[in-house]
C-alpha cells in the first residue's frame, strides 16, 4: 500500500518537473525568437502582452546572455536569478542545463541565431505544480491511513467470524463434566474442519462414559459377589448360636463356612488381580519368560488339586528352537491366565479333558486350548469377557465369572490376544497369541 | 522341634501357635520384632515364620538379622503382599520360603515340615551326577559340562536328571513320558522328541562327545560313548 503510494508520488513529481521544464524552455525559446527573429517594436509588444498575461509561468524571468557574457535582454527586473558561470560554460558546451534556484526552476540552453549563439536563461516558479504534488501527498496519506483502519476492521471481525465455531465448541466443552458425560458437543455439518473436531471430541466422551460406567458396574457387582458368600456365613453361624447343638452339627457348619471362606478368598484374590492387572501397562515387563515352562507349571498345579482332570499338551513343529518360546512378562501373571483357561476346559467338560498344542507362527507364539464342554452359547459369547458375566448353562457349575476376563486383561497386557470360539454342546477352543521375544 | 512366630495380629498370631502344637512342633509367639531379638538371644529355635508387616523393626530386616545370628536355621515368610516383586524381596532378606496370606494351613505345615527336614539331612554328594564332564547339581538346580554353566528351564532339568540317573538304559518315549511328564498314556504327543532335541543342542552341541543318542526304534539312550 505504501510502495504504490510511494510510487504514484514520486511518478508524478518528476513528470510535474518534466513537464514544467519543456513548458519553461518554450518560453524561453518563444521569448529569444521574438527577440531575434523579429522586429524590436513587433517583439516588445508580444513580449509586453507574454509578459501581461502569464497563464502557465509565475514570476517569469528570461534572460539572454551573449557570448561576451553580456545581459543582451533580461525581463528579471529584480535581478533574482543568478547566472553561474558553471552554468554557462556547461551550456555553451551544448547540454541544457536545469537546476533549481529555489524558488525558482531555471533552464539554461543555447539559441542559434543566424549570427550567434545566445545562452537563453528561463526560470519561474511552478506554484500550480506544487499545489498539486502537495494536495497529491495529503490524498495518498489519507488513502493510506483509512485503508490500514478499514484491513484492521475488516481482518478484526472476519477472523472473529471464522474462530466463533472453535470458541462455541469450547464453551459446549467446558459445560461437560463426570456428571454430565452424557452431554455432546454440537457437530454442525460435520465435514469441515470443526465439524470433524467436534466429532472426534464426542467418540471420546463416547469411550469415558462407557469406561464409566463399566467401573460402576464392576464394582456393583464385585460387592453383589462378596455379599453372597458373607450372607450365608453370617446366617448359618446366626441360625447356629441360636441354641445349643450337638458336635456334629456344629462341624457341618464350621466345614459348610469354611467353604464359603474359601470362594471368598478366592473371589478377593481375583479381584486383587483384575485390579493390578488393569493399571499395569505392557511396559513394566522385562523378564524373559519360557513358555512352555508356564504351560508345564500350571499343568502340574491343576492336576495336584484335580487329579481327574487330563490335560495333554502337544508341541507343533514350529516351534524348532527352544527360544521361540520366549515371551516378556510377568510369570505368575501369565500361570494365572493358563490355569485359568485349562480350568475352565476341564471344568466344564464332562470327560475333564483338554487338548492343548503349542505353536510358533509369523514371530508369535500361539496356543491352542481344545476342549469338548458344554460350550458358549453366541449370545454368551460377545460377552465373554465381561466381568461377572456367566453362561447361561453354567448354572450348575461353581464358578466367579471374572476367570475370562482376568485372562483377557493379562494375555493384553502381554501385547497379545485371546480368541474364543465354540459350538454349544460341542465344544470351545481358546487360543492366545503372544509375541515371542525374539 | 522350637518355632518361633513373630506375627503382630493376635487371632492369626494365635492359630498359629495352637495349629503348629497341635501337630507336634513347640511354638513361641513375638508380636514384634525387638521382642523376638530378645527371645533370639535367650533362646534356641530350630526355624522362624516371620510376617513382614509388624510394628519395630519390619520383617524383612528382622529377617536378615537372623540369618546373620544363625545362616543355618530356616525362615519362613508370611505376609499379605504377593507379587512377584514382593516375594523377590523376600527371598533376597534372606528367607527360605514365602507364604502369601491367606493361606491354607495344611500348606504351612507341609512348607515347615520340609524346611525341617532340610535341616537334619548332611550335605550327600549323592546330590550331584556326573556323566563323563557333564555335572547336574541336585540342589542347586544347576547344569555343567566342562565348567561351563548351562541354563536349564525347570523341564529340561528334569529330563536330563532321569537321563542321568538311567545312563546308559534305552529308554523309550513311553518310559520318559510317564516319568517326567506324567502322562499316563502315549496319546501320540511329540514333547519327548521335541525336548530331547532342545536338551541336545544345550549340552551336545558344541561338544565332541555327544551324550544322547537315539536309538531307532526303540528310544533314547544317555552315555559316554
Amino acid at each position: 500500500m505504501i510502495i504504490a503510494s510511494a510510487s504514484i508520488y514520486f511518478t508524478s513529481a518528476s513528470l510535474r518537473k518534466d513537464d514544467f521544464k519543456k513548458l519553461l524552455w518554450n518560453k524561453a525559446r518563444t521569448t529569444a525568437n521574438l527577440k531575434f527573429n523579429t522586429t524590436e517594436a513587433e517583439a516588445n509588444k508580444v513580449l509586453v502582452i507574454e509578459r501581461n498575461s502569464p497563464v502557465n509561468l509565475q514570476n517569469e524571468k528570461v534572460i539572454i546572455v551573449n557570448f561576451k557574457n553580456n545581459i543582451v535582454y533580461s525581463s528579471d527586473d529584480n535581478k533574482e536569478i543568478e547566472i553561474r558561470n558553471y552554468v554557462l560554460e556547461r551550456v555553451r558546451m551544448g547540454y541544457i542545463v536545469s537546476y533549481k534556484q529555489s524558488p525558482y526552476e531555471v533552464v539554461a540552453a543555447l539559441f542559434y541565431t543566424n549570427y550567434d549563439r545566445f545562452v537563453v536563461i528561463a526560470a519561474a516558479t511552478d506554484v500550480d505544480g506544487s499545489r498539486r504534488m502537495e494536495k497529491l501527498i495529503i490524498t495518498l496519506i489519507i488513502v493510506c491511513l483509512l485503508s490500514l483502519l478499514l484491513f484492521y476492521a475488516a481482518g478484526w471481525f472476519y477472523s472473529g467470524r471464522a474462530l466463533k465455531p472453535i470458541s462455541d465448541v469450547v464453551k459446549q466443552v467446558e459445560d461437560i463434566t463426570i456428571t454430565s458425560l452424557n452431554l455432546r458437543v454440537n457437530e454442525g455439518n460435520g465435514t469441515d474442519e470443526i465439524g470433524r473436531l467436534a466429532k472426534t471430541f464426542n467418540k471420546m466422551l463416547e469411550r469415558l462414559e462407557t469406561s464409566f460406567a463399566m467401573q460402576k458396574n464392576f464394582i456393583a457387582n464385585a460387592s453383589h459377589e462378596l455379599r453372597t458368600p458373607l450372607t450365608s456365613i453370617n446366617g448359618q453361624l446366626e441360625v447356629l448360636m441360636m441354641k445349643d447343638r450337638t458336635t456334629a452339627d456344629y462341624k457341618t457348619v464350621l466345614a459348610s463356612v469354611l467353604d464359603d471362606i474359601k470362594s471368598l478368598i478366592n473371589l478377593s484374590n481375583r479381584l486383587l488381580l483384575i485390579a493390578r492387572t488393569s493399571a499395569e501397562g505392557p511396559v513394566h515387563f522385562n523378564k524373559k519368560i519360557r513358555f512352555d515352562e508356564i504351560l508345564w507349571q500350571s499343568q502340574e498345579e491343576l492336576l495336584r488339586f484335580n487329579n481327574h482332570y487330563r490335560i495333554n499338551i502337544s508341541i507343533d513343529d514350529s516351534l524348532t528352537d527352544s527360544d521361540q518360546m520366549i515371551v516378556v512378562g510377568d510369570e505368575s501373571l501369565l500361570k494365572v491366565a493358563v490355569s485359568n483357561i485349562m480350568d475352565n476346559a476341564c471344568k466344564y467338560s464332562p470327560d475333564r479333558s483338554v487338548e492343548i498344542k503349542f505353536l510358533y507362527s509369523g514371530s508369535n507364539i500361539e496356543v491352542i486350548f481344545e476342549d469338548k464342554g458344554i460350550g458358549i452359547s453366541e449370545e454368551d459369547l460377545k460377552k465373554v469377557f465381561e466381568p461377572f458375566h456367566r453362561g447361561k448353562n453354567t448354572i450348575s457349575f461353581e464358578g466367579t465369572g471374572i476367570g475370562l476376563t482376568l485372562v483377557n486383561q493379562i494375555i493384553k497386557n502381554h501385547n497379545g490376544f485371546v480368541e474364543i470360539s465354540s459350538v454349544i454342546n460341542k465344544g470351545t477352543i481358546v487360543k492366545i497369541l503372544l509375541p515371542a521375544a525374539v | 522341634m522350637k518355632i518361633l512366630i513373630v506375627e503382630d495380629e493376635p487371632k492369626v498370631a494365635q492359630f498359629l501357635k495352637n495349629g503348629l502344637e497341635e501337630n507336634g512342633y513347640e511354638a513361641e509367639l513375638a508380636y514384634d520384632g525387638l521382642s523376638a531379638e530378645k527371645l533370639v538371644k535367650s533362646n534356641r529355635y530350630d526355624m522362624f515364620i516371620l510376617d513382614i508387616i509388624i510394628p519395630g523393626i519390619n520383617g524383612l530386616e528382622l529377617c536378615k538379622r537372623l540369618k546373620n545370628i544363625n545362616p543355618s536355621l530356616p525362615v519362613l515368610m508370611l505376609t499379605a503382599l504377593g507379587t512377584t516383586d514382593d516375594k523377590i524381596t523376600g527371598f533376597d532378606a534372606g528367607a527360605n520360603d514365602y507364604l502369601v496370606k491367606p493361606f491354607e494351613f495344611r500348606e504351612l505345615l507341609a512348607r515347615v515340615k520340609v524346611l525341617l527336614k532340610k535341616t537334619e539331612k548332611p550335605q550327600d554328594r549323592q546330590n550331584i551326577l556326573t556323566v563323563s564332564d557333564l555335572e547336574l547339581d541336585l540342589e542347586r538346580k544347576v547344569a555343567k559340562r566342562a565348567n561351563t554353566y548351562i541354563d536349564l528351564t525347570a523341564k529340561e532339568f528334569s529330563l536330563l536328571e532321569f537321563f542321568m540317573r538311567n545312563s546308559g538304559r534305552v529308554l523309550s518315549r513311553v518310559d520318559i513320558a510317564e516319568k517326567v511328564w506324567d502322562i499316563k498314556f502315549d496319546f501320540g504327543t511329540n514333547v519327548v522328541d521335541v525336548y530331547v532335541n532342545f536338551l541336545r543342542k544345550k549340552i551336545d552341541k558344541g561338544f565332541d562327545m555327544k551324550l544322547i543318542h537315539t536309538r531307532v526304534g526303540f528310544g533314547y539312550v544317555f552315555g559316554d560313548f
